[in-house]
């Protein structure tokens, strides 16, 4: 795991988004993302819960404390700065966040090129189904669209099924 | 890891592989997270605020960019009148209801996920209550992996906001303020306090006002994308009124028949093209808007987002005052809002007889068991709210386009008057509230008048200085104008 500076000054560098994204979709494993170091603190935490069960019990849990902070201690800057984290992360590098939103901005440019396209062969005839086409497409994509932000925002958490 | 003992790893593998098996569904389901669970995971309720304000930022940008992409289609398609007025088709009017159904389930998304939010905040509040609880010097028989978690979060995050929000003047940040922060967001606080259900849920504060505020905007464009749809046709047909040559008396086809012919006047006062397009038009969206108003499932979703939906056709009315310049506010929505309702002109001295007597009004909370069921009810209620902005919207422009014409002669006048007598005889038709508006009788009374009695008519003094007043008296200045009667 990098550290919490130096994978922010990856994040930031745009050749290095550029490989990020060569290297995801080659690999499919998000190596570099906000999500994966939440992946990993996951793992972590039940490598955590185990190792309790397996070889702590007994112990006072204020030292419990001081040795699970110590093992998970490369994620304590995400946890700290979680609010800005997520803010850039799923703003800008969120390829699920950031291609719903490029697909909002085709489903406004379509008029405008339906409009243009009109404008050239006005007498063709053709533009009432063109226009029929693209106002059933863009109701339909709306649609997904405007439910697809719900999963990114929120998610599902296994942690949530077996809270306390 | 000094704790690690070798000697029981016969016994921890076995509970490592009972671990790893029930964990395996949510591990596969791991490869996508939200915000909000990345918040549960890192943070397990320290820092509520930050982390709420964040998703809220976040979906606030993306309903936005839904907005300006309604808003974008709508202004692209308006840009070329003659593209959406002359391939009007039904099919368009039920993809701009689709449209419209679409932003009515964001909005239902959104306040279902608020409802969501509140639950895991809580939640993770009774997770935070039952981690501080325990025994610093105690010892346990397992922890559970959300027990290792809330130790963490409160290690990492939980200090550190205790020390970072040390400020003079004010109180330090606690696990227990945290835990009241928590108890204020998730409304548990107030929860506790008596009542429930959705009343008390409406009472809660919003946990996403800049989300709320940014659907308010969608719901405009998309409430405006649909009216553009409903009026292209309308709207064409307005655009050329106040320079049509007839008015004059150029051009008059209809005299120069009716000389010929010796038919008469009658011939003249034919309705013209442009006014029966318009109201055929308005017949027809009767059928384009059933189609969608018979599904109940999309109704009550479009109805999520039916909330001042006559608002769209404010534009012409403020078109019309400006025309008429008569000194009423035009920003002021609750006098544009009256202005457009017409049901206190209604009532007002200096409005026409006739214009007074015309119209559709019936009490708001008259009994409606009579009229079928409730579906058929809610069905024809949605039909006659876009009835009633498209009308609205027509009666607006129609007579905004009148007070723009330059001259108006006689048989100008009859035209006119039998253009607005058609347009009547179609509001009334439809039996729309508030249909047809008083304003629009009383145009027809003006232009119906004789020279002599308009000319009596505005040398008259108004009697009130109200709104209402100053419009008639500029309209009825601006028609006589018009007609060439002399002002002293």
């Amino acid at each position: 795991l990098y550290s919490f500076d130096e994978k922010r000054l990856q994040v930031g560098k745009p050749q290095t988004l550029a490989s990020y994204s060569a290297s995801s979709s080659s690999s499919g494993d998000d190596l570099e993302s906000f999500e994966a170091v939440c992946a990993v603190y996951e793992s972590t935490l039940r490598f955590l819960s185990m190792v309790y069960d397996a070889n702590l019990q007994g112990v006072k849990l204020k030292v419990v404390r001081t040795i699970f902070a110590n093992v998970a201690s490369p994620h304590a800057p995400y946890q700290e700065k979680y609010a800005m984290m997520e803010k850039y992360y799923t703003k800008y590098y969120n390829t699920k966040y950031t291609s719903l939103v490029s697909d909002i901005q085709a489903v406004g440019d379509a008029g405008r090129t339906l409009t243009k396209a009109n404008s050239s062969n006005s007498n063709d005839g053709s533009g009432g189904d063109a226009l029929t086409n693209l106002l059933q497409t863009s109701a339909e994509q709306m649609t997904q669209l405007t439910v697809g932000v719900f999963p990114v925002v929120e998610g599902k958490l296994f942690l949530a099924d077996s809270r306390f | 890891l000094t704790y690690w003992n070798p000697l029981s790893h016969a016994s921890s593998q076995c509970k490592l592989s009972l671990r790893t098996f029930s964990f395996q569904p949510y591990y596969c389901a791991f490869s996508y997270i939200g915000s909000l669970a990345r918040y549960e995971l890192l943070n397990c309720g320290y820092n509520a605020g930050a982390a709420v304000e964040t998703i809220d930022t976040l979906m606030a940008s993306y309903i936005t960019e839904l907005a300006i992409a309604v808003d974008t289609l709508s202004t692209s398609l308006t840009s070329d009148e003659e593209l959406l007025a002359k391939q009007f088709d039904e099919q368009h009017v039920h993809a701009a209801l689709d449209l419209l159904r679409a932003a009515g389930l964001l909005s239902q998304k959104l306040y279902t996920f608020q409802q969501r939010t509140r639950e895991r905040l809580r939640s993770l509040c009774s997770g935070m209550r039952a981690s501080i609880a325990h025994d610093e010097d105690a010892t346990t028989d397992s922890l559970s992996l959300v027990e290792v978690a809330a130790l963490l979060a409160r290690e990492v995050v939980g200090v550190q906001q205790s020390n970072a929000l040390v400020a003079p003047g004010k109180p330090k940040m606690t696990t227990a303020s945290t835990i009241a922060q928590l108890q204020h967001l998730s409304g548990e606080s107030r929860s506790r306090g008596g009542g429930g259900g959705a009343a008390m849920n409406a009472m809660l504060p919003t946990l996403y006002p800049e989300s709320i505020a940014a659907m308010n905007k969608l719901t405009k464009a998309g409430q405006t994308f649909v009216f553009d749809i409903l009026c292209s046709v309308p709207r064409m047909w307005l655009r050329s009124v106040a320079t049509m040559p007839v008015w004059r008396g150029g051009g008059d086809l209809g005299s120069a028949i009716s000389s010929f012919t010796g038919l008469g006047d009658n011939y003249n006062k034919l309705p013209q093209q442009y006014i029966t397009q318009i109201g055929e038009h308005i017949l027809a969206l009767v059928q384009a808007l059933e189609p969608f108003a018979s599904s109940h499932e999309s109704l009550v979703i479009a109805n999520e987002v039916m909330s001042g939906v006559k608002t769209v056709a404010a534009q012409p009315w403020k078109d019309l005052v400006s025309s008429a310049g008569c000194g009423i506010n035009i920003e002021d929505e609750a006098a544009m809002q009256a202005l457009m309702k017409g049901k206190d002109m209604r009532q007002h001295p200096a409005l026409l007889q006739g214009a007074a007597e015309q119209g559709f009004y019936e009490d708001e909370d008259m009994d409606d068991d009579e009229e079928g069921d409730a579906n058929e009810r809610a069905a024809a209620t949605f039909c006659n709210e876009w009835l009633d902005v498209v009308c609205s919207a027509v009666t607006g422009r129609l007579l905004e386009r009148i007070l723009r014409i330059s001259r108006l002669s006689q048989s100008g006048c009859a035209h006119m008057e039998a253009d607005l007598n058609y347009v009547i005889n179609v509001f009334s038709a439809l039996g729309i509230q508030g249909h047809p508006h008083p304003l629009l009788v009383h145009f027809v009374g003006l232009v119906a008048m004789s020279d002599e009695d308009l000319a009596a008519r505005i040398e008259m003094p108004a009697e009130a200085k109200d709104d209402v007043s100053r419009l008639l008296k500029s309209v009825e200045q601006q028609l006589a104008s018009m007609r060439g009667i002399g002002l002293n």
